[in-house]
């Protein structure tokens, strides 16, 4: 990604690919490699075989869902004039196995049901909640379905919401893959505006957010995921 | 006053051979030490720009003008100009420095006088936050705590971080109620610290003050991280009244801990077994290695049992004393052996 202004950052085109198989599919991410700083975050999981993992202790989503962190990067963005660190990009890949009834039915693999499971969740997650933004009607909430966005893809479409991670930042992108009948692929993007205290960050919060959403777009588009053919099957069954 | 005696070269690129010397205050070692790694890339690159104040001009030099100046009255102002202290900002430090021409010195010189360190962060504001779960996992969203309820909650501190996310992740499972500690704040409360109180810190101390003076009747568990203590030692100091009920657990204080603990006894509060833990952080090892003597004493006046309070003071004995080399090679440093960036890279052992 060409970025805007003088800012400076890792790049997709030197990154790692890493392997995770499924039962139902295999799945490849890239992994950019970002400078040894004090405050990074470069974690990815041991596990690259989720073919016949025991769930049991994992953690709990909101629906008691259990999930587990795939990936975990933090880096930083520079201005390429002043050096100043000017923004952090936070990436979290999760993992989420469905309920025991979506996954004997399979119907995490239709697009249709993907949906409404998801919404629903987060519906209910964030039920309740209050901010100076919620009047705004571009601002993420159950009314628009979150901003809801369709990532078509060849065998099956993944979906992208947005969520707004910490008050007073801008919402920021989210998407769900389905892998096969048993999980779904969270990635999350969250860029936040850094501060020194003596002197003013000159990019502005919209486009820093910008930023976010085109680095978003550019990582789905980077994700390798192959279907086996039963899956495929089922996807086309549904779809 | 620059104190010549007290200046070592600050790197072998720095001598005089090319360009301006560069020299450095040796009692700035631990500081310099706990806020700037040179393995990293940001260490590096602070090490790198003050190595380009070689070639910074005698940018105080006196304009041209058209008025006439006797040659000494020029040298004078030159001289005095200097002197001034001037500042170069790179990433989160701030390097303070002089340029002149002390005793033995063949040519201008750069001393560096002082170098703060100033944490980015976000923008964020100070307070008492939860986070809510959601479908997806990973990361829920984070928000400001409207009714501050803190009965029976586990309540974090964190030390410093960029972020309120990265506070979050900090807590971990520990606590679901964060009290957010912005860098800013931790920038004013440092150990290292002599700036005065900005506002966000200010404001930081009075919700925390008000958070314990709200719950001066309720259990509540306090878990205070590194840069956590120095808010939490402000706060005590403003608040009124006791906080019988209320436990703390501390980690790796960067802060003065023997005043800490004084402050937490003073009121009343509990301090459970194990209170005060040390992990991997050589800076608040080195904090306790500076205060070991007050910090042992204020241990031994504790209202704990003894057999614990010799087992924090052993504990904080044994891991000290893993980081005492490096306070002694930093009152040891002189020019004629070591520059303060090669002291500095073999002090790298200490890190963790």
């Amino acid at each position: 990604m060409i970025y805007p202004g003088n800012i400076i950052g890792p790049q997709f085109d030197k990154s790692d690919l890493v392997d995770f198989k499924f039962k139902g599919a295999t799945l490849t991410l890239l992994l950019p490699e970002i400078p040894l700083e004090t405050r990074r975050i470069d974690e990815v999981s041991t596990i690259k075989d989720f073919s016949d993992v025991d769930t049991q202790d994992w953690e709990l989503t909101s629906e008691d869902d259990p999930c587990f962190t795939l990936v975990s990067q933090k880096w930083n963005f520079e201005d390429a004039k002043t050096f100043d660190d000017i923004a952090s990009c936070w990436v979290e890949i999760t993992l989420v196995e469905v309920s025991e009834q979506m996954q004997q039915s399979h119907m995490i693999l239709s697009k249709s049901a993907l949906k409404k499971y998801f919404l629903d969740a987060f519906a209910r997650a964030l039920e309740g909640e209050e901010g100076a933004n919620m009047d705004n009607p571009n601002w993420p909430k159950k009314d628009n379905a979150f901003n809801y966005k369709c990532i078509k893809r060849e065998s099956l479409d993944w979906m992208q919401i947005e969520v707004c991670f910490a008050t007073g930042s801008q919402p920021s992108p989210l998407a769900f893959i389905p892998i096969d009948n048993r999980y779904v692929l969270n990635i999350s993007f969250h860029m936040s505006s850094m501060h020194y205290a003596d002197r003013k960050n000159p990019y502005s919060d919209e486009l820093i957010s910008k930023m976010e959403f085109g680095l978003f777009d550019e990582y789905l588009q980077s994700i390798n995921l192959r279907y086996t053919s039963e899956t495929l099957q089922r996807i086309q069954s549904f779809n | 006053m620059v104190q010549q005696a007290n200046f070592i070269y600050f790197s072998p690129q720095t001598t005089g051979k090319t360009g301006k010397a560069i020299k450095i205050d040796k009692n700035l070692f631990l500081p310099f030490f706990c806020g700037v790694d040179p393995k990293t890339y940001e260490g590096q690159f602070i090490i790198n720009q003050i190595e380009q104040l070689r070639t910074a001009p005698d940018h105080h030099t006196i304009p041209v003008g058209n008025a006439y100046r006797a040659p000494d009255h020029t040298q004078q102002l030159q001289n005095f100009k200097n002197a001034r202290e001037h500042m170069l900002r790179v990433k989160s430090a701030q390097i303070i420095y002089q340029i002149k021409q002390g005793v033995g010195d063949g040519s201008p010189t750069v001393y560096i006088t002082q170098i703060r360190i100033t944490n980015k962060g976000d923008n964020q504001a100070p307070g008492f936050y939860s986070r809510n779960k959601i479908p997806g996992g990973g990361r829920g969203p984070i928000q400001k705590m409207k009714d501050v309820s803190l009965k029976h909650r586990t309540v974090y501190i964190n030390g410093l971080s960029d972020s309120i996310d990265e506070a979050m992740k900090q807590a971990g499972n520990q606590s679901n109620v964060l009290f957010y500690n912005p860098a800013r704040v931790c920038n004013d409360l440092g150990i290292w610290s002599s700036a005065p109180q900005t506002y966000i810190t200010k404001n930081a101390v009075k919700e925390l003050t008000k958070g314990l003076e709200d719950h001066k009747g309720d259990p509540v568990n306090w878990l205070v991280e590194g840069e956590g203590g120095g808010v939490l030692n402000e706060a005590l100091k403003n608040m009124s009244g006791t906080l019988t009920g209320h436990n703390f657990k501390i980690t790796n204080p960067k802060t003065n801990t023997p005043k800490l603990l004084k402050a937490i006894t003073e009121k009343k509060g509990n301090l459970p077994k194990m209170f005060l833990s040390y992990t991997d952080s050589e800076v608040a090892l080195i904090a306790a290695a500076s205060h070991k003597e007050a910090l042992a004493q204020q241990i031994g006046l504790l209202p704990c049992d003894k057999e614990m309070r010799n087992k924090i003071v052993a504990t904080i004995d044994e891991k000290s004393s893993g980081v005492s080399p490096l306070t002694k090679q930093a009152s040891r440093l002189s020019s004629k052996s070591i520059t303060f960036v090669q002291a500095l890279n073999n002090a790298g052992i200490y890190r963790k």
